[in-house]
């Protein structure tokens, strides 16, 4: 690893820290119960590749936690990667990036664990109040969900402030979009 | 808060600026009672077969969204 690389990614790791730490502090009273959030690991990594053989998984998912975070961190070291347990299971991963201008924050990944678990329902939230304030923390001005997949989701989504685009051309997937 | 407030990062006083940035909006996400069925499908967002996520492909895709955007803005304009 080059020195540059490596001091960028130090420096984003207190960015990373202070995002995840400040999100466990936005999250409900309840949540903060029995919510923890961490970075995606070896061991995140091994206990997803498990849910990419679970047979609730779509089978249109294209990406893996096991094979692709890995690479992507190294790529990008300005990313965020967020792990959310509770009570001992992992619950929910997602992975973003700043966009190629560093204005913009994308949130590229966002999966709930097919396994039964008490966050289902509150994994998207917890991701975009974590991705929000990494967003913050880095002086974006807004964050991108991309390729969400789910109509109920997204109309959700718009009733907080969050504007739809459809994308029609393939270099422009849909998003959903929210100023900062 | 402007950049020239902005706390300097790892210290208590950034995460409470971020805190007080974020808290709100992140108050009214979990108040919020979520439709019937919900994150059903776990995999919420993400490239599906076939699609990539290469840094060529998302550097091209960030310009294009920024010009769509701009074009979408533009037409919010006339």
């Amino acid at each position: 690893m080059r020195e540059s690389h490596r001091a960028v990614t130090n420096s984003y790791d207190q960015f990373r820290e202070d995002a995840r730490a400040v999100a466990m502090q936005a999250l409900s009273p309840q949540l903060q119960e029995h919510v923890s959030l961490k970075g995606i690991d070896a061991q995140e990594r091994a206990i997803a590749g498990t849910w990419e053989m679970h047979s609730n998984r779509s089978p249109d998912a294209e990406w893996s936690w096991e094979e692709g975070v890995s690479g992507y961190k190294f790529r990008h070291p300005k990313q965020f990667d967020l792990a959310i347990w509770s009570t001992g299971q992992l619950c929910g991963l997602s992975i973003g990036k700043p966009t190629f201008s560093g204005d913009k924050m994308r949130l590229d990944v966002i999966e709930r664990s097919p396994l039964h678990n008490l966050l289902k329902g509150e994994v998207t939230s917890i991701s975009i109040t974590a991705f929000l304030t990494y967003a913050e923390s880095i002086g974006a001005n807004q964050l991108r969900i991309m390729r969400p997949l789910n109509e109920d989701l997204v109309r959700f989504y718009q009733g907080f402030g969050f504007t739809l685009y459809r994308g029609k051309a393939s270099n422009v997937p849909t998003h959903l979009w929210l100023n900062l | 808060m402007n950049e020239e407030t902005r706390p300097e990062p790892g210290t208590p006083e950034f995460r409470e600026w971020l805190l007080e940035k974020v808290k709100p909006f992140a108050d009214q996400l979990f108040n919020a009672e979520k439709p019937e069925g919900f994150e059903e499908d776990g995999y919420i967002a993400g490239p599906t077969k076939g699609e990539k996520l290469t840094p060529e492909k998302s550097v091209a895709e960030d310009v294009a969204i920024d010009k769509a955007h701009k074009r979408a803005h533009l037409k919010v304009e006339k």
